[in-house]
């Protein structure tokens, strides 16, 4: 047992000895760094000037004569223009509803939307950082052992420990470790900071949003370092971190195309990106394509359960998902390892 | 084969029976590497492990240290059954195998500190295997930009870690100046002096023949010969220059009389037997009278040659091969 520490040890030096590998995990710090400053900037409350500029722009086009044709339009059809009928007979409340709806007001011209930490964590940059990290983290594991490979250094690594499954999870482990705790700090900075932003803009945040987004970060912290550890096994295997940067990007590129082509209808059970999410989102839901017959005869969609057009996806599924493809090319990973000729 | 080492089972730190490697090509070809070898390295001193280029050296040192698995046969060291029980006897052993092979971005110390890590000894150690291989003042450049003297000195040093008793260096002196040379055999001779058993294996015969003393000779995967230095040279059929009146009677006679025979020059003839008594008989009795007869000191280049010959001819000569070593040496 100590001899194995004193290997995760050894691998976790080699690991920060590896500047290929230092420079991912510094990207994986400064460009969720940068997006999160780029979405504080965008978020930024306007200015005392930018708010008096779009006032000024606001009011003259209010005077505009396409705006106010376009209000005169609004007062004979009313309807149109979503003003509600219990205003429509009083003038000076259609008026100002339709000047309400019609005229730009100053708002309008500020080009800017309050920063939210749930619209981040559900559909804006939460999962954009989290598929970063997992890229990134992929790439380091990937790049960590094809050195070992490529240098021919693996095999005198092995004349001091022969014990391959030690040698095979004691890297796995250090890598683990670096990519979790790399994973973790990043996601965790990152939903405190932008909290610390909405907050210090005097934004109220909803009961429980901090630790949603916390608890996303940490699912997505998961992933990427199971995506390093995925790597790793998968150039342990193919001995070539060409071949496995190769199949990731052929993953990405050409496997969403064969799903869409070949795949099963209901795609859940098969696309990592909708188990991915799952995994982050704490569950996911997804378009169907549903059978042609449901088209042939629209009532079908409301009665028929085939057409339904949205799958769910649980986390325990996307989990029990990463976790087969992982114990698949774990094992193929370690299996080869022990079996085959080390050059 | 007849074993002129003399040492006994127990007293082997390498031992191979019947050790065979077989390699499988992309279109299903099968290649033999290491064909039914017996290798016995008694313990102490310096072993050569001879054999041509693509003869299975390194294939079996390889299966040795577990990096390559065997497809039959048994392999020991220290007595212990390998690749079963080599975490065991690792940290006994030291290896250098084919070229060093390190980090090339990490200094030499580096390297160093990490493989020490493994093995879990002390940074003072790796100071002294520095030291040892003269690499001080160099060890904290990096690896990539060493010479190929330096490399193999720095893997030489990451042996000395271990403090081996069974080193095992492959083509050590491969790329080294004449000065490079020079220190890593008086290394290798001084780690065989100190009791560590060396096992080196070269196809540089003058290099083995100064450094061993004792040595295996391998071919096509095969073991042609095996003993001590001493007993390679002097064992077998003696060479003998015979001088003559006429080389070319003197050469007819001894070839009727079935005798290995060759003329050197016009007075001269070189001729294989070990009883000169023979040759004599049989010029004597053709009328020829020699002037002298001297046996000729073989070196191991000439014992290498004639029976790493026999397998450059195919399977007809390796019968011949095992015939002969059956009555001496090859």
């Amino acid at each position: 047992m100590t001899r194995f520490v004193g290997l995760v040890r050894v691998e976790l030096s080699r690991l920060r000895a590896r500047r290929a590998v230092l420079m991912i995990l510094a990207a994986a710090i400064v460009v969720p760094i940068v997006i999160a400053v780029a979405i504080v900037l965008d978020t930024s409350p306007p200015s005392s000037d930018e708010i008096a500029q779009a006032e000024r722009e606001a009011v003259s086009f209010s005077d505009d004569r396409f705006v106010r044709r376009d209000v005169e339009r609004c007062l004979d059809r009313p309807g149109r223009y979503g003003v509600a009928a219990g205003v429509r007979d009083d003038p000076d409340a259609l008026l100002a509803a339709c000047e309400d709806i019609v005229v730009p007001s100053a708002e309008d011209f500020l080009y800017t939307q309050p920063l939210d930490l749930d619209g981040e964590r559900e559909l804006g940059s939460g999962l954009a950082v989290v598929t970063l990290l997992g890229a990134l983290m992929f790439v380091a594991g990937t790049t960590f052992v094809g050195h070992d490979w490529s240098t021919g250094s693996m095999s005198n690594q092995l004349l001091f420990e022969p014990r391959r499954a030690r040698v095979w999870a004691a890297k796995a482990l250090a890598l683990v470790l670096a990519a979790a705790t790399v994973s973790v700090v990043v996601l965790t900075a990152y939903w405190l900071g932008l909290h610390a932003v909405v907050r210090g803009r005097d934004q109220t945040v909803p009961d429980g949003t901090l630790l949603d987004c916390l608890q996303h970060g940490w699912r997505g912290a998961g992933i990427a370092a199971a995506s390093a550890l995925g790597g790793y096994a998968l150039t342990m295997l193919s001995r070539s971190t060409v071949f496995s940067l190769g199949l990731l990007f052929g993953v990405s590129v050409a496997g969403g195309l064969l799903l869409a082509t070949i795949g099963p209808r209901d795609p859940g059970p098969v696309d990592p990106t909708i188990n991915a999410r799952a995994v982050i989102d704490d569950g996911a839901t997804y378009y169907i394509e549903p059978p042609d017959k449901c088209f042939r005869d629209n009532s079908l969609f409301d009665t028929d359960p085939d057409c339904s057009e949205q799958g769910t996806r649980s986390l325990g599924e996307g989990l029990a998902y990463y976790g087969v493809l992982l114990g698949v090319v774990g094992v193929a990973s370690v299996g080869s390892f022990r079996r085959r000729d080390v050059p | 084969m007849n074993d002129l080492s003399g040492g006994g089972p127990a007293g082997l730190v390498i031992e191979t029976t019947g050790l065979r490697k077989e390699f499988r090509g992309r279109r299903g070809g099968l290649r033999v590497a290491v064909d039914d070898l017996d290798l016995a390295v008694p313990a102490g001193g310096v072993h050569g492990f001879l054999g041509p280029n693509g003869s299975g050296k390194t294939t079996t040192i390889r299966m040795l240290l577990g990096l390559a698995r065997a497809t039959g046969g048994e392999m020991r060291l220290f007595g212990e059954p390998v690749p079963r029980r080599l975490p065991d006897v690792i940290d006994r052993v030291g290896a250098v195998v084919e070229a060093p092979k390190f980090s090339p971005h990490l200094s030499g110390r580096r390297n160093l500190m990490l493989l020490a890590g493994i093995i879990g000894v002390p940074a003072s150690r790796v100071h002294e295997a520095v030291e040892t291989v003269g690499l001080t003042g160099r060890d904290g450049d990096r690896f990539k930009s060493y010479s190929l003297g330096m490399k193999q000195r720095l893997a030489i040093a990451a042996t000395l870690l271990k403090g081996p008793d069974l080193l095992i260096l492959d083509e050590p002196t491969n790329g080294l100046d004449p000065a490079g040379i020079r220190e890593i055999r008086e290394t290798i001779r001084d780690l065989g002096e100190r009791g560590v058993t060396v096992l080196l294996s070269s196809h540089i015969l003058a290099e083995v023949q100064a450094v061993c003393t004792s040595a295996t000779i391998i071919a096509n995967g095969r073991l042609l010969a095996s003993g001590s230095v001493a007993d390679l040279l002097a064992a077998g059929d003696d060479v003998h220059a015979v001088e003559v009146p006429d080389a070319g009677l003197a050469l007819d006679a001894l070839v009727r009389a079935d005798l290995l025979a060759r003329r050197f020059d016009d007075h001269t003839i070189h001729v294989d037997t070990v009883e000169p008594a023979t040759v004599t008989r049989v010029l004597a009795e053709a009328g020829i009278y020699l002037t002298s007869m001297t046996p000729l000191r073989r070196d191991l280049e000439s014992v290498f040659l004639e029976v790493t010959a026999g397998q450059a001819l195919g399977e007809r000569s390796h019968h011949q091969q095992t015939a002969q070593s059956d009555g001496g040496v090859a």
